[in-house]
């Protein structure tokens, strides 16, 4: 006889199986299970309740890296792994079990789902505009313009020069006439400038059958009009042809991702670079001389950043290294000027400071038109090279009308002093000689239109012989135009009239100083301040820095800095975290890049775009897009951005049309108001467009493994006379393992329902027929008992217990 | 029960229904005093404008509707001078120069009310130092220190002192921190905004687009009499009509008039519909809105549930078959009340009310009783008979409670759903989640009892049946497994818990499956680790936590007790905290 089994193992086989006896008793026990369940609770609680803990900067990590991070994928094995181990060592399978094996089987098929799921998960946006105009001119190459109003481009052929620019869209142009009368349709109005031609061209989605040019008109009740009406045809030049096509985009940009792009200047594709490790939500910086720093932000420490960008598969810039050093969450470029310039630019900073505390700063720069007044224009910096230039800025001349009436040889000359939009009872002011009479209603100067133009008007109320009307009366006698007194009931707007030619008027707005004009010059260290209050006598003083003059009525003007030849520093300004917008997110976040080249080092600050265009005629509205150029020693000019990753789409797809469904009223600028949105979309199949696809909230739609939802919309701006609808935003994202995990899912809520209610079921069942067994048991023996035997009615506990 | 565990019992329910008694004397100690209503005020009768349609945001209100949710945003919690609001709107914004000292804005957060109290305080205090007014400037500060106490404990203030430059100047300065206090800063600025007659008037939208459609905007009834809406010249004599009547409101409102207002409301209120007859909404529809918002919302219900409360407890404390009964029927009275209010509010939104958190909360609520009705009827020879209907009236008293004393937070307006909301699933996911967390609250409130059944020195007791489904049948031999003469309290209390929290279990995974479903195809993903979504699991490991330890431990019954009000609170947490302070996809929930 041979030896007992076990002699034969050698101590450490008994050593490794008693090991793992030990690790599958650790893992077959419900505390086990019980520990790692309240390990989770604690890990999902502080993850999700207290962000600031995951974005600290040992962590730097967003709720989705925070819940795919190790520890969080370990404690998720190891409860599957309790999962199994307990189910299989300690759960006979057998009818009454079925319930917690299902609820266990479903959570082990969740998890697996999930693995698949989270684990090839991307998801990202893509803007789709809705269309771009070609433009086809004979003897030069089509052009395409994203319809983006303000959009322009121009087109050379020999020596002529067409510009183009997309004047105007509306997304709901109704069609007044013909046989679609009354329909809706997206029109682009494209303004065509071709030599002294001008026209308008107005282009319909649908229709273009109904193309035509709009044009000036000699009628003044409509300035512009139909080129049917006025040409008798329909366009202008019919050798420039405009039409709208689809916009296709082939990207999207993926979310919580980095990616640095690159091009020469003039390429149009952009060489992407993935960044990696870069952090979220905490600034690096290794030098407080590279930003600047507030009141709330002089104690943030610098923090060192230095991170090198991979190459780009294939990538042509090969020789050009880029290392990020810094990143900022929240911070915008500000230029700032400090002494030690060489070049003349002069600024000063005041205060005003009123004796109930309020108090109001104003950078001023005499020699920039665009930072030479704050205040509405009532403080103004201003620089003379000689002191006769004085004289100029202080002489007051009067607003004035210049009227006359031709047919009577009046011509005369008057101030304007009396408005009736502040004395309604100002009287009507005869011009002698003449039936006419007038009063002036108000007067407007220094209107900037939106084409740059800056204009005056002067409102006249003019007593004709046979009628009583309103003169705007411009400085620039070409739009001098007469309304009618009374508004439109329908409209709301006053009729425009002929202009009536017997008496013309001309405007000059006058000139008086600002109320308060500081004044450089001629010397450098010569500063004086000039106040010109209505009502008070102009008076010059000189001005010191940290001298403070009193205004009158508690105002007191402080000049806190002058700097005659500035240096210009821009940086990034730190915005502190109380005054940081939650819903913006990376949006305000920039880096610092070194470029390297051929040795040397060029330092850039990149800020942050949510979508890399082509180029800034490709941007959309609200989406800032502006590369930094680098010079590089070789003469090269490098274009960068940084931004988003993007991945190519299965396939280009294009925005057929945007419905916005609406409640009771309409669109009210609130999205409470509206139903829907949705985008009619169409992505490339061979050599044409496929199937129209509907995508709206609620209802995504699939295409080449991934599917599409509707993320974000071009809302319109009543403010700026933009109505909007010109592109859509679809979220992109891939759902691999979604099945999986909804099975799991259903499984377990099925096994709930066993282990919970049917369960009891089958045990009461059982306990029934043991019962019966047993009282039949019972009844049969009593039958055979004799008579007088003692009645034991004894609970069948082992057979009850072996059955449930 | 022993004597012991009677006298703890006792204490806690008289605990709690002195803390309820305290709650509601300390919030009418912080109501303003409202003025004496002139008699104007008391003759004026609105009611017939009240079912008028008034256009806001999408939807046509009643105008009782409206002007209670604008109200609100006017003067918080308290009613604007002591007006109904509609009475209110009108007197902002016709009569406005008697508003510009009055407290009428309210200013929510507490630290800024006494920040302001105390900038306004100490530059007034300079300025009558610097007037040299002697004996009159300690009269003047005196006055001004009582208005600013006041301030301080009900929140109302002048738009007069609030639009004084220092304090311009210090919500300028808290409006740029946009972490801590700008919203607050936002609040005011919105109810001064709201409180401006010019405000109210454009918004006034009353008048339904002559001749327009459904897309057609509403108009404000200034814009409509001055002719700013085309109209067709038969309608002209309809456009006279209403001018007239406004005209006529204008006037006797301006000069006092009662009997002239009420004249001019009957006739504005009558000629209305007429501008454009086929977009007017249904005027019964309308009629119930305009009560429904008149009877507060009905959430005085609650103290019809107080009053089942503490009947319901002294029949399961004392075993009291008359308090049964008469807490029982009480109990059928709130929820038959509860009920009629939600098919009512279901009738004028022209949908299922779980679109907010005040229908949220409060439909969660009702389906508590709907469980709790159907669960009386399978218990009624067990000893838990009772339980279900006690935790049923404790939730929907709490839920009830919250409704009626913070109409702010939980705000009873109707208003139109979020674009994402439109969609049947909806109704499913969030009917199912807020269905299990009033199961959890329901089982909070017999692990409660038990708890306090331990602490008076109860014995370590628990139900023990494989599953709570077998505590609702019957043994083999046709009794219940608690029987009333061998259970103790603590089986009772135990057995009740499980059988909520076992419901509980199953509706929360169930409800947490179809979210992800509806976010699938409503974001493109399953599961986005949004707070709100993390929370809801948590709440879930707790119930499985409850579920593993109960095998595991000797004292199940605490343990479960235990479990099942951690399970509560973390549910609260997520229901309340995450909502209103951590900000995330389910925000607008």
């Amino acid at each position: 006889m041979g030896q007992p089994e076990t002699s034969a193992i050698k101590p450490s086989q008994l050593h490794s199986r008693s090991l793992i006896r030990v690790l599958l008793d650790v893992f077959s026990s419900i505390w086990t299970g019980i520990v790692l369940l309240i390990l989770l609770f604690f890990y999902s609680s502080i993850g999700s309740a207290y962000p600031p803990l995951r974005q600290l900067p040992v962590f730097e990590m967003t709720e989705f890296e925070w819940f795919h991070w190790w520890p969080f994928k370990t404690l998720i094995a190891l409860i599957c792994l309790t999962l199994v181990v307990t189910t299989v060592r300690r759960i006979p399978f057998k009818v009454i079990n079925y319930g917690v094996w299902m609820i266990h089987t479903g959570i082990i098929i969740l998890a697996i789902g999930s693995v698949w799921y989270f684990g090839t998960k991307v998801e990202g946006q893509a803007p789709i505009l809705r269309r771009a105009v070609v433009i086809e001119v004979p003897g030069a190459a089509p052009v395409r313009l994203p319809a983006v109003p303000g959009n322009s481009t121009t087109v050379h052929v020999d020596n002529r020069i067409y510009a183009f620019q997309i004047s105007e869209i509306d997304p709901s142009w109704e069609i007044l006439s013909g046989d679609d009368a009354g329909k809706r349709a997206y029109a682009v109005n494209v303004t065509v400038q071709d030599g002294q031609d001008f026209f308008i061209r107005q282009l319909l989605v649908g229709y273009p059958q109904y193309t035509e040019d709009i044009i000036r008109s000699d009628d003044p009740n409509q300035p512009m009009a139909r080129a049917k009406k006025v040409l008798g045809k329909p366009l202008v030049n019919e050798d420039i042809t405009l039409s709208l096509d689809y916009q296709p985009q082939r990207y999207f940009h993926v979310v919580d991702s980095w990616a640095l792009y690159l091009r020469e200047q003039g390429s149009s594709e952009w060489v992407q670079r993935p960044i990696e490790g870069l952090p979220r939500y905490n600034d690096y910086f290794a030098d407080r001389s590279h930003v600047w720093l507030g009141p709330e932000t002089a104690g943030t420490r610098p923090r060192p950043l230095d991170l090198p960008v991979g190459l780009a598969s294939d990538d042509p810039y090969d020789q050009i290294d880029v290392r990020i050093t810094s990143y900022l969450r929240y911070a915008f470029m500000d230029q700032r000027r400090s002494p030690g310039g060489i070049v003349l630019d002069p600024t000063a900073v005041v205060v005003l400071r009123s004796s109930d505390g309020r108090t109001s700063r104003a950078q001023l720069v005499a020699l920039d038109p665009n930072q030479n007044s704050a205040l509405d224009g009532n403080l103004v910096f201003q620089w003379i090279t000689t002191e006769e230039q004085l004289d100029t800025i202080m002489d007051v001349q009067p607003p004035s009308l210049t009227i006359s009436v031709p047919q009577a040889s009046i011509e005369i000359t008057e101030p304007v002093t009396q408005l009736s939009s502040r004395d309604p009872d100002a009287p009507f002011v005869p011009i002698e000689g003449s039936e006419f009479s007038y009063r002036v209603r108000f007067i407007q100067n220094g209107l900037a239109l939106p084409n740059g133009d800056v204009i005056s008007v002067a409102a006249v109320e003019i007593n004709g012989p046979d009628s009583s009307f309103l003169r705007w009366v411009f400085d620039d006698p070409s739009r001098t135009r007469d309304m009618s007194l009374d508004v439109d009931s329908q409209t709301g707007h006053m009729e425009t009239l002929p202009l009536d030619e017997r008496i013309v008027m001309a405007y000059a707005p006058g000139h008086r100083p600002a109320p308060m004009t500081l004044i450089g010059g001629p010397e450098e260290s010569t500063l004086r301040l000039m106040t010109s209050f209505a009502g008070q006598e102009i008076r010059l003083q000189p001005i010191e820095i940290g001298s403070s003059i009193d205004l009158g009525a508690g105002v007191a003007l402080l000049l806190t800095e002058y700097v005659p030849r500035p240096r210009i520093e821009v940086r990034p300004a730190i915005i502190p975290k109380s005054q940081r917008n939650r819903d913006a997110r990376e949006q305000f976040s920039m880096i610092r890049a070194e470029v390297n080249y051929q040795g040397a080092m060029q330092p850039v600050w990149l800020p942050f775009h949510m979508f890399t265009f082509q180029d800034t005629g490709h941007s959309l509205p609200r989406m800032g897009f502006q590369p930094t150029v680098v010079h590089l020693p070789n003469g090269k000019h490098m274009e960068l951005i940084f931004g988003r990753r993007r991945l190519e789409l299965p396939a280009p797809v294009v925005l057929e049309d945007f419905v916005m469904d609406t409640h009771v009223g309409g669109f009210t600028g609130q999205a409470i108001s509206v139903l829907n949105w949705i985008s009619l979309i169409r992505f490339q199949a061979q050599d044409d467009w496929g199937e129209q696809l509907h995508v709206s909230v609620n209802s995504p739609q699939e295409f080449g493994g991934f599917s599409y939802f509707q993320s974000q919309w071009d809302p319109p701006d009543p403010q700026s006379n933009y109505r909007g609808m010109n592109y859509t935003v679809l979220g992109v994202g891939n759902r691999h393992g979604v099945n999986v995990q909804l099975a799991g899912t259903c499984l377990a809520v099925l096994g709930m329902i066993y282990a919970f209610y049917i369960k009891p079921v089958i045990k009461r069942r059982r306990q029934q027929a043991v019962y019966a067994q047993a009282n039949a048991e019972r009844a049969a023996s009593k039958r055979a008992e004799p008579p007088g035997a003692p009645n034991l009615e004894l609970e069948p506990v082992a057979t009850l217990k072996e059955q449930t | 029960m022993t004597q012991r565990m009677l006298t703890v019992c006792s204490v806690t329910a008289s605990l709690f229904l002195g803390l309820l008694l305290f709650i509601t004397v300390r919030r009418a100690a912080n109501r303003p005093t409202p003025p004496e209503r002139s008699e104007f005020a008391q003759q004026v009768d609105l009611s017939p404008l009240g079912s008028a349609a008034v256009y806001e945001q999408g939807r046509l209100k009643s105008f009782d509707s409206f002007t209670s949710s604008l109200m609100k945003l006017v003067s918080g919690p308290h009613p604007v001078a002591g007006h109904p609001d509609g009475f209110a709107y009108l007197d902002l914004m016709l009569r406005p120069i008697a508003y510009e000292d009055a407290n009428v804005i309210y200013v929510k957060n507490k630290p800024m009310r006494r920040e302001i109290a105390g900038v306004l305080f100490r530059s007034v205090a300079e300025d009558l130092a610097g007037a040299q007014l002697g004996e009159r400037a300690s009269v003047a500060r005196d006055v001004l220190e009582r208005r600013l106490q006041e301030f301080t404990k009900t929140g109302l203030l002048s738009s007069r002192m609030l639009l004084d430059p220092r304090i311009q100047q210090l919500l300028d300065a808290r409006a740029a921190d946009l972490m801590r206090t700008a919203k607050s800063v936002q609040q005011i600025r919105t109810a001064m905004t709201v409180a401006h007659p010019q405000w109210l008037r454009d918004n006034f939208q009353i008048v339904p687009p002559p001749g327009g459609g459904l897309d057609d905007p509403w108009i404000a009834i200034d814009q409509f009499v001055v002719g700013g809406a085309a109209i067709e010249a038969g309608e002209e004599q309809v456009r006279n009509q209403v001018r007239i009547a406004w005209a006529s409101l204008v006037q006797s409102w301006q000069s006092q008039d009662a009997s002239g207002v009420n004249e001019a409301v009957a006739q504005l209120a009558g000629v209305l519909p007429q501008v454009n007859a086929g977009l007017y909404p249904s005027q019964q529809k309308l009629g119930w809105e305009s009560w429904y918002f008149g009877a507060k919302n009905m959430t005085w219900v609650w103290m019809i549930y107080l009053l089942a409360v503490t009947l319901l407890v002294m029949a399961v404390v004392y075993r009291w078959s008359t308090a049964r009964r008469l807490g029982l029927s009480v109990f059928a009275l709130a929820f038959g009340l509860h009920t009629a209010t939600l098919m009512l509010r279901w009738y004028v939104s022209g949908r299922w009310p779980n679109s907010n958190m005040f229908e949220a909360v409060t439909t969660a609520a009702w389906f508590g009783g709907c469980l709790a009705v159907i669960l009386e009827i399978f218990v009624r020879r067990s000893p838990m008979r009772s339980l279900f209907a006690l935790g049923s009236a404790v939730a929907s008293m709490v839920a009830l409670m919250c409704a009626h004393f913070m109409p702010l937070r939980l705000n009873a307006g109707i208003s139109n759903k979020m674009p994402v909301l439109h969609d049947v699933w909806l109704y499913i996911h969030t009917n199912v989640i807020i269905f299990s967390y009033i199961l959890i609250a329901m089982a909070a409130v017999s692990a409660f009892f038990y708890v306090v059944y331990r602490i008076g020195g109860g014995k370590a007791d628990h139900v023990n049946v494989g599953g709570a489904g077998a505590i609702m049948l019957s043994t083999p031999a046709g009794e219940s497994y608690l029987s009333e003469s061998k259970s103790s309290a603590g089986q009772i209390f135990d057995g009740a818990t499980m059988v909520l929290m076992e419901l509980a279990f199953v509706m929360l995974w169930t409800g947490l499956v179809m979210g992800a479903i509806w976010a699938d195809h409503s974001w493109g993903r399953p599961w986005g680790w949004d707070p709100k979504e993390v929370f809801a699991l948590n709440t879930f490991i707790v119930l499985a936590l409850l579920v593993h330890v109960r095998m595991k431990v000797r004292d199940k019954g605490l343990w479960t007790a235990l479990l099942a009000l951690a399970g509560c609170g973390v549910m609260l947490f997520n229901w309340i905290a995450i909502n209103f302070v951590i900000v995330g996809l389910h925000s607008y929930a």
